[in-house]
């Protein structure tokens, strides 16, 4: 669901906040290079160009020994099976529910705005805002560091943009 | 000073030519703007506010600590968040900075002055007067907003608060890109004592 909703953003999230570790096996999650694999695989359909960097330095998992490994094994399996059949049917139903998906060329404008030191005014949904404000840091690179001067500037950008647009629906919808 | 024409002009994106003069988000309604034929664009309150705490603090210096003396501590503040919808009361006498809430980004050919509008002011509602605005400045503004009024008066995220003129600046220079320095609440630093100042200080 959040790869559906937030797209690209998400797997630099993902990447951002879990970052790749040493390998051992997290008992409540599927393994963390699985879980990467999961990511592609659902970055395939629909085609989102994906920044190879992000999915480079996850390692494989390291089983604890004796049947609690052969037991995470065997769930790991099971829900590899499961994931494409679980994916697809995650897509439908959210596609019938109305969730929007991030539009490139409103992700576009926003970052442009960025660039220039603006909030997008236009309208832009949540997913807009984050995954433009990712490719903007991404493309910046020192404002992954959370102790940049200007780390704290693109945060005013996103939140401000997310409150223009929640202006600007209220409104477009009580006029 | 820019009439409504010009104001307009410079919001637009001059063809070829990079980044507009002047950029205010939420963009402003150009059809009222360019009907009223006046020579400001109204701005917004927006939906944070600071205000101050009663304090037992004797006094806060407003030049910065002096070399060899404890600093004085300022009021302590609270940050007030207010959805569109519901209102944010202002008691006679009390006093909190709020903020616009558009973002405004003025090129290095611009510069403006704030005032408040007198409708309100009538009614004793006084609005930061004549605050400058540097070329370059990029954010929302700070507000200082108070009642000189007898009764409590009711401010609502969103309502028209304030007024901005412009003025174009001369031979200036183009801005430095890719800071991102703005602020969408408002802001609330500690005052610093200029050379000249201490200077004087110390004599």
């Amino acid at each position: 669901m959040g790869f559906y909703i937030f797209g690209e953003a998400y797997l630099w999230a993902f990447e951002y906040f879990l970052a790749p570790g040493n390998g051992d096996r997290n008992l409540n999650y599927p393994a963390d290079h699985a879980r990467t694999r999961y990511l592609q695989l659902a970055a395939k359909e629909p085609r989102v160009k994906v920044d190879p960097i992000v999915f480079d330095s996850w390692r494989n998992a390291t089983y604890p020994p004796g049947h609690l490994g052969d037991f995470l094994r065997i769930v790991d399996e099971a829900v590899e099976t499961a994931v494409p059949d679980l994916w697809l049917k995650t897509r439908n139903l959210l596609g019938k529910l109305g969730v929007r998906t991030a539009d490139a060329r409103v992700v576009k404008r926003a970052f442009d705005n960025f660039s220039k030191g603006v909030p997008d005014g236009v309208g832009a949904s949540l997913s807009e805002v984050i995954e433009a404000g990712w490719k903007y840091a991404r493309a910046k690179r020192e404002l992954l560091d959370v102790d940049d001067p200007n780390f704290e500037g693109l945060n005013e950008l996103m939140l401000k943009s997310i409150e223009v647009s929640e202006y600007l629906l209220k409104v477009q919808t009580e006029c | 000073m820019l009439n409504a024409d010009e104001i307009i002009a410079a919001l637009k994106i001059p063809r070829g030519r990079g980044d507009p003069m002047l950029t205010v988000v939420p963009a402003p309604e150009l059809d009222s703007l360019a009907s009223r034929g006046g020579a400001s664009i109204d701005l917004r309150l927006g939906r944070w506010f600071r205000s101050f705490k009663q304090t037992a603090v004797e006094s806060f210096s407003l030049v910065g600590p002096f070399p060899g003396q404890p600093a004085t501590r300022p009021s302590r503040t609270r940050q007030h968040f207010v959805p569109f919808g519901t209102k944010f009361v202002l008691h006679p006498g009390r006093f909190v900075l709020g903020a616009t809430l558009e973002w405004l980004r003025l090129s290095s050919r611009l510069t403006g002055h704030v005032t408040g509008k007198s409708s309100l002011g009538r009614h004793g509602l006084i609005i930061e007067t004549a605050a400058g605005i540097h070329p370059g400045f990029s954010g929302c503004l700070t507000l200082e907003l108070a009642n000189v009024g007898e009764v409590p008066l009711e401010i609502y995220p969103g309502m028209q608060i304030c007024q901005i003129f412009f003025h174009r600046t001369k031979n200036a220079s183009a801005l430095a890109p890719g800071s991102l320095s703005g602020s969408r609440k408002p802001i609330l630093r500690d005052p610093v004592a200029d050379a000249i100042f201490r200077k004087l200080r110390a004599a």
